[in-house]
């Protein structure tokens, strides 16, 4: 079912409820598999709103900014930078935020592009409007092929002191699809095996993905947004401009493709039979529980406990699939952040081995990962913290793929 | 396991292998053209720089199933552009590695690769069987039901393939994937301008891809190209091939458009040189009798021959290939009343497998030359069965009919081919041409 989202600056138009059945089936465990969306000639042009990941935590070097990022479209081949990094401008890329403690978002940020013209090393403008700051506009960093990525481009605007950054970087994310995919055969045979983590092969390593990224001054959120329990909500969402109206309307709507909180929720506890319907769900409709039957049959299947389905339905579902950071926690160290108390599920940074927190609860806090442990590239110590691009290599350098 | 986890396999096939899309309108095209023109290198060195990424990263990791997956997708790409089946070959194996190392229940892009490389290499009962395989796995979504459409289409199921394009048209309707499908069918069905609505439309969506795909847009004008000339509208489908070649230069199918329609204007030497461009970069079977057939009209005899003894060997070559030809090679035997038994054979030996209204036509065809006037009767109205508005049908059908005595009949679809596309082929329209006068 699609729904429509309209980006404009009525927060009441926003928010769109929800009807969908609900069913409480429960499917076998989840497989990792292809496309969600995306691709092709074939089926169609989606990959351009395909969610890899959302981050949001604070600035190490200055706890009184808040980044928020999301990165679209992975597995960008280093060669195909220039090809491959560009947003779509008839995409619409969200940041919703929740500030009251319940499910459903209660401000957004949305992205938007101009269209890719003239030469490679020409920018897109991105504008950056929101329901609590007035809308500017931010040039893209253009991706190259040169031996050395290019430097972020940031702006940031002087009426509300947030930085911007939008291109194509190395891809943060790090985990081993193989051993995880044949852990979940395993599983599904009744022979669950974790020794198929020994491979510790960072299946990421070598990508590049595009980020976009935020800094936002804490006072100037508190100041305008009140926040219960100062801990905002962060989800990402990308939808499809719908052929009629204008580029850059504030009536324009877009129809949903594809939405994101927490890491690993659609992907390895919602059945591909509803996986569509997940990503164009909102918040609202998973702490009515339209989903939950689905994620406790996989937890379940997992083996996972009550005490733990609890935790994690905590997380994900009873006030909707929102990545949650208390912005009073403290987050301090180099590439984004590393004390324990700043990590995942206290929002997420960049480098954070969601993975192996959420195996952690799956196997009922035993411990319990894939064993690839970080990024391949080192990440940056000041926004927008994402690391440098992958750029092309000659043959026969190490692609990093073993951490 | 973030969202990415999941785009992985198929998508990265998907987004390269992806078939048909559609093209634009005349006005957004130029514009558009001159900015893909310029591209041009660039993209060529990333999908090869992209290769060689991909073949080392499968090589350090054979278990890299996403890395697989995503190979195939190039493969599968540069099979699309050049035609070349050294490129199905790798595509294959890369799919066949890629469920080695993850079965299909866990890779659903490798089982989506393997269905993909299947229908490309002809074996459209296993493309189907594995599409509806994918169904089952993952039937929320469009691309099972492309593939379901695309396997069924060649198989000659025509309710099944308008069918399973409902599903798809439910899941991803006004994508490129699901427009070209619909035109495909009106085509079919001789709902000619709807057909050319829904490829007009598909090819406005092209040139809104992001990140652009070349071919894709090329497909698109070459595909209104061969609308066009299959109307008689040689300046129009002239036009659209050139586009198609301006957005992918040497792209074979353009060239080999081109090629057709300078000579169904009269510019045989026009005709020739694009041909001669054609068969250079891919000798396929009937590129190479279409080559030898413009020289034979120009007097040059002995160049023709040398073509058509190439088709037979590129043909013979074919079939321990898998038989990718088969159709090509009767066609050719039937048109120029060369070994009309083996012609016969081979066009019902196809038929056997593959019941598609071409099928039938070639079988139809081969069957008459062969003097099989019952059976080239029978098939022939297969071939006319869905209605479909092609010069070529009517002309066998008419020269069988003919043959039976069905004077009427004869004379109708004679005139209905040649008032449709006078110049349909430089040989046989003139065939026709001399049978409608006597």
């Amino acid at each position: 079912m699609l729904r429509v989202f309209a980006l404009g600056l009525k927060p009441s138009v926003w928010v769109v409820t929800c009807s969908l059945v609900l069913a409480t089936v429960l499917f076998p465990l989840g497989r990792i598999k292809a496309a969600d969306h995306g691709d092709a000639p074939a089926s169609s042009n989606d990959r351009s709103c395909d969610i890899a990941d959302v981050y949001a935590f604070l600035d190490p070097n200055d706890n009184t900014k808040v980044i928020l990022a999301m990165t679209v479209q992975g597995f960008i081949v280093p060669s195909e930078a220039v090809n491959f990094g560009i947003f779509d401008p008839n995409v619409g890329y969200l940041i919703d935020l929740e500030t009251t403690g319940d499910a459903r978002t209660d401000h957004q940020i949305e992205i938007t592009f101009t269209e890719k013209i003239n030469s490679a090393a020409t920018p897109q403008t991105a504008y950056i409007g929101s329901s609590f700051f007035p809308t500017f506009s931010a040039p893209t960093t253009p991706a190259t092929l040169n031996p050395t990525g290019p430097d972020p481009v940031i702006t940031t605007d002087p009426n509300t002191g947030i930085s911007f950054y939008a291109g194509l970087t190395d891809d943060p994310f790090f985990f081993d699809i193989p051993a995880f995919s044949r852990f979940v055969a395993s599983v599904n045979a009744g022979t669950p095996n974790a020794s198929v983590f020994n491979r510790g092969r960072d299946s990421f390593a070598g990508y590049n993905t595009l980020a976009i990224a935020l800094s936002i001054p804490v006072s100037y959120l508190q100041g305008r947004i009140p926040i219960n329990g100062n801990t905002i909500g962060v989800v990402g969402r990308t939808g499809r401009r719908n052929p009629t109206g204008p580029p850059f309307s504030p009536r324009v709507s877009y129809t949903q493709v594809d939405r994101m909180g927490n890491p690993a929720v659609n992907v390895a506890l919602i059945p591909y039979a509803r996986k569509n319907e997940y990503n164009r769900a909102f918040t609202a409709d998973d702490a009515a529980g339209q989903f939950a039957g689905d994620i406790v049959g996989t937890l379940r299947r997992l083996g996972t406990n009550d005490t733990n389905i609890g935790i994690l339905a905590n997380v994900a579902v009873l006030n909707g699939d929102f990545l949650r950071l208390n912005l009073g926690q403290p987050n301090v160290g180099p590439s984004g952040g590393t004390n324990a108390a700043g990590a995942y599920p206290n929002g997420r940074r960049l480098g954070d081995d969601v993975i192996d927190t959420i195996l952690f609860f799956i196997a009922n806090q035993n411990k319990f990962g894939d064993n690839v442990n970080s990024n391949d590239v080192p990440l940056r110590n000041q926004f927008p913290f994402f690391g440098a691009a992958q750029q092309p290599r000659d043959n026969g350098v190490d692609d990093n793929t073993r951490n | 396991m973030r969202k990415s986890t999941i785009a992985l396999t198929l998508l990265a096939f998907l987004l390269v292998s992806g078939i048909n899309v559609g093209c634009k309108m005349e006005a957004a095209t130029n514009a558009k053209t001159t900015v893909l023109s310029a591209a041009a290198p660039v993209a060529a060195e990333a999908s090869e720089g992209a290769i060689r990424f991909l073949e080392a990263r499968v090589k350090n990791d054979p278990d890299d199933f996403t890395a697989y997956n995503k190979l195939q997708g190039y493969y599968l790409l540069r099979l699309r552009e050049t035609g070349n089946v050294t490129w199905l070959d790798l595509a294959t194996r890369a799919a066949q590695a890629s469920l080695k190392a993850i079965p299909a229940e866990q890779n659903l892009g490798g089982l989506a690769g393997l269905a993909q490389a299947e229908f490309a290499a002809h074996e459209f009962a296993a493309a189907r069987d594995h599409a509806q395989q994918l169904i089952q796995l993952d039937g929320g979504k469009g691309y099972p039901y492309q593939m379901l459409t695309d396997a069924l289409l060649e198989l000659g199921d025509y309710e099944g393939a308008e069918k399973a394009w409902r599903e798809l048209h439910q899941r991803d309707h006004n994508t490129i994937a699901a427009l070209t499908r619909q035109a495909r069918l009106a085509t079919l069905r001789g709902q000619t301008e709807l057909a050319e609505r829904h490829y007009t439309e598909a090819a406005a969506g092209a040139t809104k891809l992001v990140p652009v795909s070349r071919e894709t847009l090329a497909w698109c004008r070459w595909q209104l190209g061969e609308h066009a000339f299959n109307h008689g509208d040689y300046a129009t489908a002239e036009k659209h091939y050139r586009d198609a070649l301006i957005t992918y230069p040497d792209y074979y199918r353009a060239l080999a458009g081109l090629g057709k329609t300078l000579a169904a204007r009269g510019d045989l030497a026009g005709g020739i040189v694009q041909y001669e461009r054609v068969v250079n970069i891919l000798p396929e079977p009937s590129f190479v009798a279409a080559l030898g057939d413009l020289y034979k009209l120009s007097g040059r005899e002995k160049e023709a021959n040398a073509q058509y003894a190439l088709v037979e060997q590129s043909g013979k070559l074919s079939q321990a290939k898998g038989n990718l030809y088969n159709r090509q090679l009767a066609l050719f035997y039937a048109d120029h009343d060369l070994k009309t038994e083996a012609a016969y054979a081979l066009a019902k030996k196809e038929y056997e497998a593959r019941r598609d209204i071409y099928g039938a036509d070639a079988l139809a065809w081969a069957a008459f030359k062969a003097g099989h006037l019952i059976e080239a009767q029978t098939a022939s109205k297969e071939a006319l069965r869905l209605g479909t508005k092609d010069a070529r049908l009517w002309y066998h059908a008419a020269l069988i009919a003919n043959a039976a005595g069905e004077k009427a009949t004869a004379i109708n679809q004679l005139k209905q081919a040649l008032q449709l596309n006078p110049n349909f082929d430089p040989l046989q329209a003139t065939i026709a041409r001399k049978a409608l006068a006597e």
